[in-house]
């Protein structure tokens, strides 16, 4: 049997596999090397029990990274999207919620974190929550629609209803 | 019309197909497992290793205290010791309870300690106040222990008796350089030195700070002393009260559980410290 057409959807699936999929990995990855310092950007947000913030400091990088390299090769995608949808939601949600109580900080997000100057910090704001939509919309048309162009699961579990 | 033939062939094929889909499934959860357990395991390793890192024992000084307003405010509901106390067994009968939080990192602090730490021991000493010195260490952001470590060499100072005098030869030492950090050389011979360690008490005070023996210690402090005035920051209404702003900033004196505004006092007349202390007691 011939390959089949690609829908164009699937190279829109494959680009937001990849968008997510690399913001996510460069995010947990630049933060592998300094948890404690991840820890401490989790806190400078004063949302959380400070004995929540230490499983969440050293726990985000992995599943960031986790979830990224899945989205890239194109395995569970549609868990992956999932996980990377809730993830953006959480992020909106703190990155709002900093901004509305006034406390100037680094979101942390790509490592550092912690107080920064006001005038910076609000500035900077908009532009990650913005960031961060269109994060959560790469997640959504995934969750949405999981399949995409060039993914392994494709190979690994080859559909079965066609013959 | 129903060829026998046909649908035992679709019946067979239909049949091959669910076989193949259950087979498909089980693949599927195989690697999900896998994927999901090597999550995990990775998770468990990095905070083992993490917690592993950090080390250090679980000797805490003797003159340990608990700040009973933490415990009111619920911060700290068990009561684990966060502070230490200087002279307290001297303070008279409803003396005001004089509590400093201060990071030994931090420059205010450095400035509020040799503008009126002397005189806050005197005080204690002779009994006017009860006084608790509340370290916290959260400008340490990993890697580095910057206040974690004059933080540990102090509450080893208080097993040999001498943390009065060794907290004041940390703020006296501390870099000019804002986050440089103490040198470790600083921490294990100048400070003691100062503190007037000697001998076998200077030997015990080394063996403490290099095994970290009061890390435990420390980090509760930390713990509860940050849990504690982050809540009242953010009971105070956060970043826009001043008040608030204020609480969330070192060096804090509080006074009977109420803040005392450290910047309004003139360290050229030292009695206007226990002027002020009685006043914000009432």
């Amino acid at each position: 049997m011939a390959a089949p057409q690609r829908a164009w959807r699937d190279w829109v699936g494959l680009a937001a596999r990849l968008v997510l999929g690399v913001v996510l990995l460069l995010a947990g990855g630049l933060k592998l090397g300094n948890l404690e310092e991840s820890v401490y950007a989790v806190r400078s947000y004063r949302l959380l029990p400070y004995e929540v913030t230490a499983p969440l400091g050293y726990g985000l990088p992995i599943l960031e990274v986790a979830v990224g390299l899945l989205l890239i090769v194109g395995l569970f995608t549609r868990v992956a999207a999932l996980v990377g949808a809730l993830l953006m939601i959480g992020f909106i949600v703190a990155i709002a919620s900093v901004w509305y109580r006034g406390i100037s900080i680094d979101c942390g997000c790509f490592g550092g974190g912690g107080e920064v100057d006001a005038a910076k910090a609000l500035a900077s704001y908009p532009w990650e929550i913005l960031r961060d939509v269109g994060l959560l919309a790469c997640a959504s048309w995934l969750l949405i629609r999981p399949r995409s162009a060039l993914a392994l699961e494709d190979r690994l579990f080859p559909p079965v209803d066609i013959h | 019309m129903a060829n026998p033939s046909t649908s035992r062939r679709e019946a067979l094929k239909a049949q091959q197909l669910a076989a193949e889909k259950a087979a498909r499934n089980r693949k599927m959860v195989g690697l999900g497992a896998i994927v999901v357990a090597v999550l995990l395991v990775v998770i468990l390793a990095v905070v083992l290793i993490s917690q592993g890192g950090k080390g250090g024992g679980s000797v805490t000084p003797p003159n340990a205290v608990v700040n009973s307003y933490g415990v009111q405010a619920g911060t700290n509901p068990n009561s684990v010791k966060d502070g230490i106390g200087i002279a307290q067994d001297k303070a008279k009968p409803g003396a005001p309870v004089v509590q400093l939080y201060a990071d030994y990192q931090c420059p205010g602090c450095k400035a509020f300690d040799e503008a009126f730490g002397v005189t806050l021991n005197e005080l204690a000493r002779s009994g006017e106040i009860k006084y608790s010195v509340q370290i916290e260490t959260f400008l340490d952001r990993l890697g580095t222990n910057k206040s974690t470590n004059p933080a540990i060499g102090a509450a080893c100072a208080d097993v040999q008796g001498v943390f009065p005098e060794y907290h004041l030869a940390i703020f006296k030492g501390q870099p000019t350089k804002e986050g440089a950090g103490y040198t470790t050389e600083q921490l294990r011979s100048t400070f003691p030195a100062a503190a007037g360690l000697t001998g076998e008490k200077l030997t015990q005070f080394q063996s403490c700070f290099d095994t970290r023996a009061t890390a435990t210690f420390v980090d509760q402090q930390n713990k509860f002393n940050t849990a504690y005035t982050t809540a009242q920051y953010t009971k105070l209404g956060g970043e826009t009260n001043p008040e608030a702003k204020a609480w969330g900033s070192t060096p804090l004196m509080t006074v009977n559980g109420k803040r005392l505004d450290t910047t309004k006092l003139d360290a050229a007349n030292q009695a206007s410290l226990l002027e002020a202390i009685k006043a914000t007691a009432g």
